[in-house]
């Protein structure tokens, strides 16, 4: 898999995730509006609500490969003849307030799902702040790909000069480059690092339990009560996101041309999709004590522990297998 | 006891586990640290947050092999950790923050074992959880949380 990870493939890569932001928002964002319009019960509590609110955390969990595929991308091309440096910055620093807007969107979603399960009922707190959180990361996200657009297409910018000035947050990735690396902050990536070995351990405890719950192990716990633990594991996606975010955003190229990295991401996806089963799934909601279990639980539980394992494997690895550091 | 820890930096095995080129050595031993930590605390975190009083409805009993998992855990991260030491005999000894990180160890090992006699150790049934056995496990937890920092901390030393 060494030999795709060349910058037009890097380049291609983030032009077809890049719809996930874009098209997949936009797709959700309708299922959430039609859910709160419509005054059929079923529809707004039962199906597309919570389904609005599934894709919106899975947009969520895809922007992560666009976002860092993105300074894959910037590093493949920012040599080429015609690339207009300042729409590339501003496109990234454009980028980034969206993508921190989307993924506390997400969060909220998870969290209103999470409720959902509980109750049967997403809390009207949840809607509202979907709603809002949504319509802004569609705007931003909007002009976020507008600028990328630029980057490739000048005939589509307006003035070309003018695209570092659209971009309200400007510097915003330089900023956290400076704070992660800079001179007199080498406090921050040891920390940082150990705070990601903490949120490691704090969604890994907790899915773990959950996971082996469902694969026929721990069998006097009713799954339910695992279910309220499921928050904590967030928490340690989120800690882990914020400073796994920093280190890349502070030091791209140690990244952006390792194939290990990529492997972890794809194990990373597989682990957010192991949450949202574990939020959600009917059977797993149904499993009591001593209810026993089935085998297509215990070969997505197998598939998860192996993928969490392979997350932190990758991660531990990147300065020894690739080329990182 | 200098002249054994240059003996031991030395030998062999220390040599191999720092200098080869393998993934074998140093790289793999370090991950497989990594994983007994991320299975130790991991246990530890679900254990404690019960404890303190998160998600009351999961049933205490039932919870007991997770000790046994912690101590497994406990274990591989012994012989790791000894190897990662024999690979780096002289700095490690002589260093501050290794030692801080071992009485970090030394001081939660016992709390962990009390934590367990304390919840499991009257019969068949798990004792209710006290004011005692909250901040046994809250201070177990924090414990683990330094422990970690100064671990990570070593790796930039």
């Amino acid at each position: 898999m060494s030999s795709l990870i060349t910058p037009g493939n890097l380049s291609h890569l983030h032009l077809l995730l890049n719809h996930f932001p874009t098209v997949g928002l936009t797709v959700a964002f309708a299922l959430l509006v039609v859910s709160i319009l419509s005054d059929t019960e079923a529809i707004k509590g039962d199906t597309m609500r919570p389904t609005a609110l599934g894709v919106l955390f899975g947009i969520a969990v895809m922007t992560l490969p666009v976002f860092t595929t993105g300074l894959a991308a910037e590093g493949a091309i920012e040599k080429l003849p015609g690339i207009s440096r300042d729409a590339m910055s501003a496109h990234e620093n454009a980028a980034l307030l969206a993508f921190v807007v989307l993924e506390l969107t997400g969060a909220v979603a998870w969290w209103g799902l999470w409720r959902w399960r509980r109750t049967h009922r997403v809390p009207p707190s949840a809607t509202i702040l979907v709603f809002v959180m949504g319509a802004v990361s569609l705007g931003l996200m909007t002009v976020a790909a507008s600028i990328g657009g630029g980057i490739r297409h000048p005939e589509i910018l307006a003035d070309p000069s003018t695209a570092g000035a659209q971009s309200v947050f400007s510097a915003s990735a330089a900023a956290v480059g400076f704070f992660v690396n800079g001179r007199g902050h080498q406090w921050v990536w040891p920390t940082l690092e150990s705070a990601h070995f903490v949120g490691m351990t704090l969604w890994f405890g907790v899915l773990l339990i959950a996971n082996l719950r469902l694969m026929g192990f721990f069998t006097g716990i009713p799954y339910p009560s695992l279910h309220r633990l499921l928050p904590w594991a967030l928490l340690g996606f989120g800690v882990n996101e914020v400073s796994g975010m920093m280190f890349y955003i502070a030091t791209p190229k140690g990244y952006t041309t390792n194939v290990v990295f990529y492997w972890k991401l794809i194990f990373l996806l597989i682990a957010a999709a192991d949450l949202l089963y574990l939020t959600v799934w009917p059977a797993a909601w149904k499993t009591e004590a001593d209810t026993p279990t089935h085998f297509r639980e215990r070969a997505i539980g197998w598939a998860a522990l192996c993928s969490f394992v392979a997350v932190m494997y990758c991660g531990r690895m990147l300065p020894f297998l690739g080329n990182s550091f | 006891m200098m002249a054994f820890l240059t003996a031991l930096h030395d030998s062999a095995v220390s040599t191999w586990i720092r200098e080869s080129e393998s993934v074998w050595a140093f790289p793999t031993v370090l991950t497989v640290h990594t994983l007994g930590m991320m299975l130790l605390v991991g246990c530890a975190w679900v254990m404690d947050l019960r404890l303190l009083g998160v998600a009351r409805s999961i049933p205490i009993g039932p919870l007991r092999p997770l000790f046994r998992l912690m101590w497994a855990a406990f274990w591989i991260n012994l012989v790791t950790g000894v190897l990662l030491f024999i690979a780096d005999p002289e700095r490690k000894a002589t260093s501050l923050l290794f030692g801080f990180k071992m009485l970090l160890i030394i001081v939660n090992l016992p709390l962990l074992r009390r934590l367990e006699r304390a919840v499991y150790g009257e019969g068949p049934e798990p004792a209710a959880v006290g004011r005692g056995t909250r901040q046994l496990a809250a201070a177990s937890a924090a414990l683990w949380a330094a422990t970690i920092f100064t671990g990570r901390l070593l790796g930039y030393m």
